[in-house]
C-alpha cells in the first residue's frame, strides 16, 4: 500500500514539473509578443511611414563634345524649367493652380485652336459645375440607372458647341497651363514650360508656397559654341519619337526624355545620356513635404573628344566660300564643293566641310574620274595583266558600233607610274580589257563573259573602301551607286577610270588614305575618346574609354606595287608633265595625289566633277586630303577648281602645325558677350 | 508538495499573464475613443486633481508674474537705449529720404518698388523647437500688416511675415529647411548682377545657399548678395548676406554659392517690416486672388 502510494507521489511530482515548464514556456511566449507588439510596435510603424517616401528623379544634361585640342564644341546652357507635380490633387486645385500660374506665365491657345476637343469639353465642366450638372440631373441619371463615369461622359457630350466657343481669351490662355499640368504622372514632376525667363522664375519663385506642386528646375539645353560649324552632324536632340518610346522605356528612360534625334547624338546616345539623380522627400499623409528633400546627385553624361580639328575646319570653309564664290560662275547649277581631311595612320578625321552640308561629305555619292586609277592599276599587278612596269602604248581605242576611248591627248608608250602621272585612260581600259581577255581590234564585238570584269575590278575597289561602308563611327552613311552589270559591255570599261559607279568624298579619302598606309585600310571615326564628366569646366576630364584604330583590311599584295602607286602619286605633283604640276608650291611638305575629272550632264548640259585625292609628306604620311567640286562647267576658267582648294587646304593645315590661335567663336556669341559686359 | 504548484492554479495565473499582456496593449492604442471604465476612473480622477492643482497653479503663475515684471524693467532700459539710436537713424533716414525725393524729382522718376517704408517690431516669442523657422512680432493686421512683407534688422534681411493675426503676426525666418522659403536674389561683381535664388540651407555648413548661378558668370567670395525685387514679393536692395563659398554643381551646369547671412538670427529683437507700395505687383496679385 505504502509503496503504491510513493509511487503515485513521485509520478504527480514529475507531472506537476512537467506543467511547470510549460507554464514558464508560455510565460516568455507572452513576454515577447507583449514586447514585440507594446515595445517595439511604435519603432515598426515608424519604419513602415518611412518606407513610403516619395523620389522624383532629376534629369542630368548631356555630355559635352571637344574637338582634338580640346576645344569645348557642344556644350550646355543652364535653363530654367516649370514643373507641376501631382500628387492626387483635385481638379478643382489644379485649376486654382493654372489660374495663379497664368498671371506670370502664359502659353499662347493659338495652337489649341480646333484640337483637344475632349479636353476642352472637360474644362468647360470644370468652369461651370452647376450648369454641367444640369446637364443630367443626378434624379435622372437615377432613374435612369447610369453609373457615375457614364452620366459624366453623356454630360460631357452634351456641352454644345456655343458653349465651348464662349471661352474668354484668359480662360483659353488658363486652359493650356490645366492641359499641361495635367499631363504628368503622379509624384514625377512634368516639364510645363521648358526655358522661362529669370524674371517669370523669380516670380514664380517667391511664391511656391502659394503654388503646391509648381517648382522651378534647373535644365539644360544644348549650347554650341561655334554656331551652325558641324551642327548636322552633331545631331539634334528632342524628346523621343512616338514609334521608340517603348524601346526607351525599356532602357529606363523617362517618357518626357531629350534624346539624340540624329548623328552623333544618336550614335552616341549610350555615353551621352546623363545619369539622373533622385530627389528623395519625405511626405505627410496630405502630400506635404516634412523636410528638406534629400538629393542623390545624378550625373552628366560622358564627355566625346571629338578628332575634328575645329581651326583647320573653319579655315577649310572659309577657303570653299571664297573659292566657290570667286568661281560662281563655274557651277552649272549647285555650288557644292566638299573637302575630306584625315589622319590615314589612325583614321581620326579632321575635317569633313562642305560649302551646303557637311553630311554631304558622306551621304552623297558622285562619278569621281581619274582620282581613282590607282586602285585599278594595283588590280592589274595583282592579276599580273599588267605587271609593275609593263607598259601600254596610250592611243585612241576604236570599239565597233559605240564611241573610242582615248586619254585628254594621246600619249604614246606610258608604263604603270607615267600612266598615273599623266592620267592615262588607255592604260586603265588595258587593264579592264585584259581582265575579260578582249583584244581590241581582234575581238570584235565579241566580249565573251566581259560581266565577270565588273566583278573583279570591284572586288579590288572595295579593298581600298570604295562603293562599300567606310565604317565610319555615323549612322546613314551612303556607300555610293554601284552601276551593277549592264548589258554594255562599254560600261566596263568606264568602271575603270572612275566614269561609272559613284563614290563619297569619304570614300574617296580612304581609298587615298589606303594607298598611303601600303595597303591598310583603317575606319575613319569622330570620336577618339570618351572622357569622365568632369564638373570643373576649366580642364578635360579623364580618359574613360580610348578607341583604337580600327584596321578594316589589309591588302596583301608585294610592297613594290604600292611603292609603284606611290611614285606614280609622287609624279602628278611633282613630275615634268604631272596633272597638278602646277599646284602645291608653297605647301610645307611634299605631296603626292591624284587629280580627277568625271563627265557629268547637269540638267542637260555637259559639264565636271573635279576632284582631288592626295597626301603628305609623300616620305611619311600624316594627312591625306579628298576634295570633289560636282557640277562645274567644261570651260577653262573653271580647271584646277578642286586642285586650289586642296592646295590651299593643304597650306592651312601646315600652318596650323606652326601656330594655332584657336577657332573663333561664332559671331552671335561674341556680341551676346559684348553686351553682358556693357 | 507546494499547493502553489497545483494545476488549477498556474493555469489561472496563466491566463491573468494573457488578459494582462492584452489589455496593455488595448490601453496602448490610442486611436480609439476611452472605453466606459476608463472614462470613469479618469473623470474621478480629474476632478480630485483640479480641487488641488488649480489653488497651485494660481499661486506659481503669480510668482512667474513677479519674475516677468523684473524681466519687463531691464527689457525696458534696453529698448530706451534703442531707442536713441533710432533717433539718430530716423534724423538721417528722413535726410536721406528727403534728398532722394529731390533726386527722384529731377529725374522724374516713377512711384517704383524702392519706394517702401518699414515699420519697427519687437520680437515676442520664439520657440526652441522651432528656433531656425519662426519668430512672433508685435504687430499685426491692425498695424497693416499683411503676409509675404519682407522682414529685416538693421543688418539685412531675414524673412517674410508668413501668418498674420489681428495684433501679433509670425516671420518665417531664411534659417527655415521649409522647401517653399525662396527668395530671388543677385549678387553685384565687377560691372555684372549675377542671377539666382535663395534657396534653402547648407546641411553641412548652415549657410544659406545661392542657386541656380549661370557657370559662365564669374561668382567670388566677398561679393554683397541682395534682393532683386523682380519676383514682387520682397522688394529689391534688401541685403541678404555675403557669398563665403562658391561650388559648381554636380552636372557642371550652375554654381551654387554659400552666402553668411547679414543678420544675426540668434539675437532677434527687433525687427522692422518692409511696406511695399499699393501700386506694386505684389498688392495686385494679392487683389487678384481675393
Amino acid at each position: 500500500m505504502a509503496d503504491k502510494t510513493i509511487h503515485k507521489t513521485h509520478v504527480t511530482t514529475r507531472l506537476n514539473i512537467l506543467f511547470f515548464v510549460v507554464f514558464l514556456l508560455f510565460s516568455i511566449l507572452i513576454l515577447r509578443l507583449g514586447i514585440v507588439q507594446i515595445v517595439q510596435g511604435e519603432e515598426f510603424e515608424e519604419q513602415l511611414a518611412e518606407d513610403q517616401d516619395i523620389s522624383e528623379p532629376v534629369e542630368a544634361p548631356r555630355g559635352m563634345m571637344y574637338d582634338r585640342y580640346g576645344n569645348l564644341l557642344v556644350g550646355n546652357e543652364l535653363i530654367l524649367t516649370l514643373t507641376y507635380t501631382n500628387r492626387n490633387r483635385s481638379q478643382e486645385d489644379l485649376l486654382e493652380t493654372a489660374e495663379k500660374l497664368n498671371e506670370f506665365i502664359t502659353i499662347d491657345p493659338e495652337e489649341a485652336e480646333g484640337r483637344y476637343e475632349r479636353d476642352w469639353r472637360e474644362y468647360w465642366a470644370l468652369l461651370n459645375p452647376e450648369e454641367f450638372e444640369e446637364k443630367l440631373t443626378v434624379a435622372e441619371q437615377t432613374e435612369a440607372e447610369i453609373s457615375d463615369a457614364d452620366a459624366h461622359t453623356e454630360r460631357i457630350e452634351a456641352v454644345t458647341e456655343s458653349e465651348l466657343a464662349s471661352f474668354t481669351q484668359e480662360e483659353r490662355e488658363v486652359f493650356m497651363i490645366w492641359r499641361e499640368i495635367n499631363r504628368g504622372y503622379n509624384d514625377i514632376p512634368h516639364k510645363v514650360v521648358r526655358d522661362v525667363t529669370y524674371d517669370q522664375a523669380a516670380q514664380i519663385m517667391e511664391r511656391v508656397d502659394d503654388l503646391p506642386g509648381v517648382d522651378i528646375v534647373r535644365d539644360s539645353e544644348r549650347r554650341y559654341v561655334y554656331g551652325d560649324a558641324y551642327r548636322s552632324i552633331f545631331g539634334g536632340v528632342g524628346s523621343i519619337a512616338r514609334d521608340d518610346i517603348d524601346q526607351f522605356l525599356a532602357r529606363g528612360y523617362e517618357r518626357n526624355a531629350e534624346v539624340g534625334q540624329s548623328y552623333l547624338e544618336a550614335q552616341y546616345e549610350d555615353v551621352l545620356r546623363g545619369q539622373s539623380g533622385e530627389i528623395r522627400n519625405r511626405l505627410n499623409e496630405d502630400g506635404e513635404p516634412l523636410s528638406q528633400p534629400e538629393l542623390e546627385p545624378g550625373q552628366r553624361g560622358y564627355d566625346l573628344k571629338l578628332t575634328f580639328d575645329m581651326e583647320l575646319h573653319q579655315r577649310v570653309k572659309d577657303i570653299i566660300e571664297t573659292e566657290v564664290q570667286s568661281r560662281a560662275g563655274s557651277f552649272i547649277d549647285q555650288q557644292d564643293a566638299y573637302v575630306v581631311i584625315m589622319e590615314p595612320d589612325t583614321g581620326d578625321i579632321l575635317t569633313l566641310a562642305g560649302n551646303n552640308s557637311d553630311l554631304g561629305t558622306f551621304t552623297q555619292g558622285y562619278v569621281v574620274g581619274s582620282s581613282m586609277k590607282g586602285a585599278t592599276v594595283l588590280a592589274g599587278y595583282d592579276t599580273g595583266v599588267l605587271p609593275p612596269g609593263a607598259g601600254i602604248y596610250d592611243r585612241p581605242i576604236n570599239f565597233p558600233g559605240s564611241q573610242p576611248i582615248s586619254s585628254v591627248s594621246t600619249l604614246g608608250y606610258v608604263d604603270d607610274i607615267t600612266a598615273l602621272e599623266r592620267s592615262s585612260n588607255v592604260y586603265m581600259v588595258e587593264v579592264a580589257m585584259r581582265l575579260v581577255d578582249y583584244v581590241p581590234g581582234v575581238s570584235g564585238t565579241n566580249w565573251g563573259n566581259y560581266k565577270r570584269g565588273f566583278d573583279i575590278l570591284r572586288s579590288y575597289y572595295q579593298q581600298f573602301g570604295l562603293g562599300v561602308e567606310t565604317g565610319i563611327d555615323l549612322p546613314n552613311e551612303f556607300t555610293g551607286i554601284n552601276g551593277g552589270r549592264p548589258d554594255y559591255p562599254g560600261s566596263m570599261l568606264f568602271l575603270s577610270f572612275g566614269q561609272f559607279d559613284t563614290y563619297t568624298p569619304l570614300q574617296l579619302a580612304q581609298y587615298v588614305a589606303t594607298i598611303a598606309n601600303d595597303g591598310q585600310r583603317i575606319a575613319p571615326r569622330v570620336v577618339s575618346e570618351i572622357l569622365y564628366p568632369d564638373t570643373d569646366m576649366e580642364e578635360l576630364g579623364s580618359v574613360e574609354q580610348q578607341f583604337k584604330p580600327e584596321i578594316l583590311n589589309v591588302i596583301d599584295v608585294d610592297q613594290t606595287y604600292f611603292d609603284r602607286i606611290q611614285q606614280g602619286f609622287y609624279r602628278v605633283v611633282n613630275g615634268d608633265r604631272g596633272t597638278a604640276r602646277s599646284y602645291f608650291d608653297d605647301v610645307e611638305a611634299t605631296m603626292a595625289g591624284k587629280t580627277g575629272t568625271a563627265q557629268v550632264t547637269v540638267n542637260g548640259v555637259d559639264g565636271n566633277n573635279q576632284t582631288f585625292v592626295g597626301y603628305a609628306p609623300y616620305e611619311d604620311p600624316e594627312v591625306v586630303i579628298s576634295v570633289i567640286v560636282p557640277g562645274v562647267t567644261t570651260a577653262d576658267g573653271s580647271t584646277g577648281f578642286a586642285n586650289t582648294i586642296a592646295e590651299r587646304s593643304m597650306e592651312a593645315y601646315f600652318d596650323l602645325k606652326e601656330s594655332r590661335n584657336g577657332p573663333q567663336p561664332a559671331p552671335e556669341e561674341e556680341q551676346i558677350e559684348e553686351e553682358t559686359e556693357e | 508538495m507546494s499547493p502553489f504548484f497545483s494545476n488549477r492554479r498556474l493555469i489561472v495565473l496563466l491566463v491573468c499573464l494573457i488578459f494582462l499582456v492584452g489589455l496593455v496593449g488595448y490601453s496602448l492604442n490610442q486611436n480609439r475613443a476611452l472605453s466606459w471604465p476608463e472614462q470613469f476612473v479618469s473623470d474621478a480622477v480629474g476632478t480630485v486633481q483640479s480641487v488641488f492643482s488649480r489653488p497651485a497653479y494660481w499661486l506659481s503663475s503669480s510668482f512667474d508674474g513677479i519674475g516677468d515684471l523684473q524681466n519687463l524693467y531691464e527689457e525696458n532700459q534696453m529698448l530706451k537705449a534703442h531707442l536713441d539710436d533710432y533717433a539718430s537713424q530716423r534724423a538721417e533716414l528722413s535726410q536721406l529720404r528727403r534728398r532722394n525725393e529731390e533726386l527722384e524729382g529731377m529725374f522724374d522718376m516713377r512711384d517704383d518698388l524702392l519706394d517702401y517704408s518699414a515699420q519697427e517690431a519687437v520680437v515676442i516669442h520664439r520657440s526652441p523647437d522651432r528656433w531656425n523657422q519662426l519668430v512672433g512680432i508685435n504687430l499685426g493686421a491692425q498695424d497693416g500688416i499683411e503676409e509675404d512683407m519682407a522682414v529685416i534688422t538693421s543688418q539685412g534681411l531675414i524673412g517674410k511675415i508668413s501668418r498674420v493675426s489681428q495684433f501679433s503676426s509670425s516671420v518665417q525666418l531664411l534659417s527655415d529647411q521649409d522647401v517653399t522659403n525662396r527668395i530671388s536674389a543677385m549678387a553685384t561683381g565687377g560691372n555684372q548682377s549675377i542671377y539666382g535664388f535663395i534657396e534653402g540651407i547648407d546641411d553641412e555648413s548652415g549657410l544659406l545657399r545661392f542657386t541656380k548661378i549661370d557657370v559662365d558668370v564669374e561668382v567670388e567670395p566677398g561679393q554683397t548678395v541682395t534682393t532683386s525685387g523682380l519676383g514682387g514679393v520682397f522688394p529689391d536692395a534688401l541685403e541678404i548676406g555675403e557669398i563665403v563659398d562658391v561650388q559648381s554643381d554636380e552636372f557642371g551646369l550652375s554654381q551654387t554659392a554659400l552666402v553668411e547671412p547679414s543678420a544675426d538670427f540668434y539675437h532677434l529683437d527687433y525687427v522692422m517690416v518692409i511696406d511695399r507700395g499699393a501700386d506694386d505687383a505684389s498688392a495686385v496679385l494679392e487683389e487678384e486672388e481675393e
